[in-house]
């Protein structure tokens, strides 16, 4: 009886707080226990406005990470300072090239202009959290005009033709990025119009330098990609996806003559890439099972004592419907307490159950683990595990 | 509508990034490190007590999260619950190694409810450290239920759908961590007095 009404209590105060959080209310007429509560949690929101990573950390760890990650993508798109090459006014690219016999002069000049560039980009570094915050800017949005400036700037400093292709190149697969986002986002008439962009950065490309194998290479995997966006896009942005793809038909022809492989020709068929992982909104997620990681037990980690006091809240409860059900949730938050979430090195999944933890409804600290299936009478999805992160106290 | 429609999940431009990311487009993820690097530490912060263990495990988040990428599926949830949920795994491992007796639960002291002293005490030297120094006693779900509703700012129901659990059940957790903590604090006040 005497476990009821503090149950009863607990649950009014945990409705009354609730409530006075919500609406911002005041403590006024609470009780002391309601007034101290929420005190606490007023602090609670206003200690977190002043915790931030210092400057110092967020750069060298962002650093580390792109270079955990992998030389794949230049450092450029990534927005971090470009890797030092064997001379640090030229870019990385053209640095292990031989110079093509210039004039002392031009060579000069062309120091100087790399200089010069180099200072803009220094004095650019001041808005550096702008330029990174417009990387994923989008045609039509406030930062769009931020990242325009920015990849003009980078036009202008790429020392050489070649490293302007380059450039351009990169470019044009970014605007090939903005299209696609832009289809997903269902925005039709402005992923044609950004498509038609990629047109113009494939042509300035080709015109920057001849035609090289990178160039193809690179035009080879935009077809491909041209060519999936296009058998899915809806009838508005046809148009300027396909002028895109007779674009980079075009510049593979161009470069196919350039390097002699063969006459300029139509190319070859487009080859679809793989279908994405991650369906853009409304698609289902696809879930395999082949790789669902191994399960392994771990008993251990949950301690006799916790079992035991879980087994007699568990005991004690009210037998009411409401309170049998807040009761076992109760219950079911203490014990997931003890849980951990399973995300090893490379893979991320189940690391087993525990069955002595174990009650029919989804365990807490799934809490945060993204892993559990939705809610309902279906059986447990056995691709499931695979999804970040799961239990190890499930079965 | 799929519960599992990634847009009703997320932010359509956090949805496009992870696509990205999940293809192992670096720059795409970078971007995502840019976008919740201070509330994955702010997460972690509040559950170490010390910022050099915060700094130490967001980094690890971020790596971490980066090899294990391609095998994120939307489950109905914000991208960044899965960010905590591998932050949430350092935070377990870091704790079992450093020091594993410093839950509270032994603690079932009860709370002196006619004591001011804490609310006093409240404003007059607590800050962010003292305060994660007592979230981190807390057993680990409540500190997830903690800082998603007052770090966060996440609303219940959100709170709710991203622990899988019913809404009563996170506004018990929630009481039952505010009071520990308020216990907690209240005996470091007496502390400071003495």
């Amino acid at each position: 009886m005497t476990d009821m009404r503090a149950f009863d209590d607990d649950l009014l105060l945990a409705e009354a707080l609730e409530r006075t959080l919500v609406q911002r209310g005041s403590t006024a007429g609470g009780t002391p226990e309601l007034t101290g509560l929420l005190t606490l949690a007023r602090t609670l929101e206003a200690s977190a406005r002043g915790v931030a990573p210092s400057a110092e950390f967020r750069a060298a760890a962002r650093e580390r990470l792109v270079r955990r990650m992998g030389p794949v993508v230049s450092a450029s798109r990534l927005g971090v300072a470009p890797v030092v090459s064997a001379s640090p006014l030229r870019a990385p690219w053209v640095a292990g090239q031989p110079r093509r016999g210039l004039r002392p002069v031009v060579d000069r000049i062309a120091l100087w202009s790399a200089r010069l560039a180099a200072g803009i980009a220094t004095l650019s570094l001041a808005g550096a959290a702008a330029v990174n915050a417009s990387a994923s800017a989008l045609p039509g949005e406030p930062l769009y005009a931020i990242k325009q400036a920015g990849e003009a700037l980078a036009v202008q400093a790429a020392y050489g033709d070649e490293a302007r292709q380059q450039v351009l190149l990169r470019q044009a697969d970014t605007r090939l990025d903005e299209t696609a986002w832009l289809l997903e986002q269902g925005r039709d008439t402005e992923a044609a119009a950004t498509a038609l962009r990629y047109d113009e950065a494939v042509d300035r490309a080709a015109a920057a330098s001849p035609p090289a194998e990178a160039m193809e290479t690179t035009l080879q995997v935009d077809r491909a990609r041209l060519t999936e966006l296009l058998q899915r896009a809806p009838l508005p942005a046809r148009g300027g996806l396909e002028r895109a793809l007779t674009a980079t038909e075009r510049g593979l022809a161009r470069a196919k003559a350039a390097r002699g492989a063969e006459p300029a020709a139509p190319s070859e068929p487009p080859q679809p890439r793989p279908p994405e992982k991650i369906q853009p909104a409304g698609g289902a997620v696809e879930l395999d099972g082949d790789e669902a990681p191994a399960a392994v037990a771990s008993d251990d980690q949950i301690d006799v004592r916790q079992r035991r006091q879980a087994e007699g809240e568990a005991h004690a409860a009210p037998v009411g419907a409401e309170h049998a059900a807040a009761s076992s949730e109760a219950h079911q938050a203490e014990i997931d307490e003890r849980r951990q979430v399973a995300v090893d090195d490379g893979e991320v999944g189940s690391r087993g159950t525990s069955q002595a933890v174990a009650t029919p409804r989804a365990s807490g600290a799934d809490a945060l683990r993204g892993a559990n299936p939705p809610p309902g009478n279906k059986p447990p999805d056995p691709r499931a595990p695979r999804n970040p992160p799961v239990p190890r106290g499930r079965p | 509508v799929s519960s599992l429609d990634p847009s009703l999940a997320d932010d359509p431009q956090v949805v496009a990034l992870v696509g990205r990311a999940v293809r192992r487009e670096q720059a795409a993820f970078a971007e995502l490190y840019d976008r919740y690097l201070d509330r994955v530490y702010r997460y972690v912060f509040y559950r170490t007590g010390n910022r050099t263990d915060a700094e130490d495990l967001t980094e690890q988040t971020f790596l971490q999260a980066w090899t294990a990428i391609e095998r994120f599926r939307w489950q109905g949830k914000p991208f960044l619950a899965w960010l905590y949920a591998v932050a949430h795994n350092l935070v377990i491992d870091w704790r079992r190694r450093s020091a594993p007796s410093q839950s509270l639960d032994d603690d079932e002291r009860p709370i002196d409810v006619e004591s001011t002293s804490a609310a006093r005490a409240l404003g007059q030297w607590i800050d962010a450290e003292l305060l994660a120094d007592a979230i981190k006693r807390l057993t680990p779900e409540q500190q997830q239920v903690i800082i998603l509703k007052f770090i966060d700012g996440f609303d219940t129901a959100c709170i709710a759908r991203v622990m899988d659990k019913r809404e009563g059940t996170v506004r018990a957790l929630q009481l039952r961590a505010l009071q520990r903590l308020r216990r907690h604090l209240e005996r470091q006040g007496e502390g400071m007095a003495i």
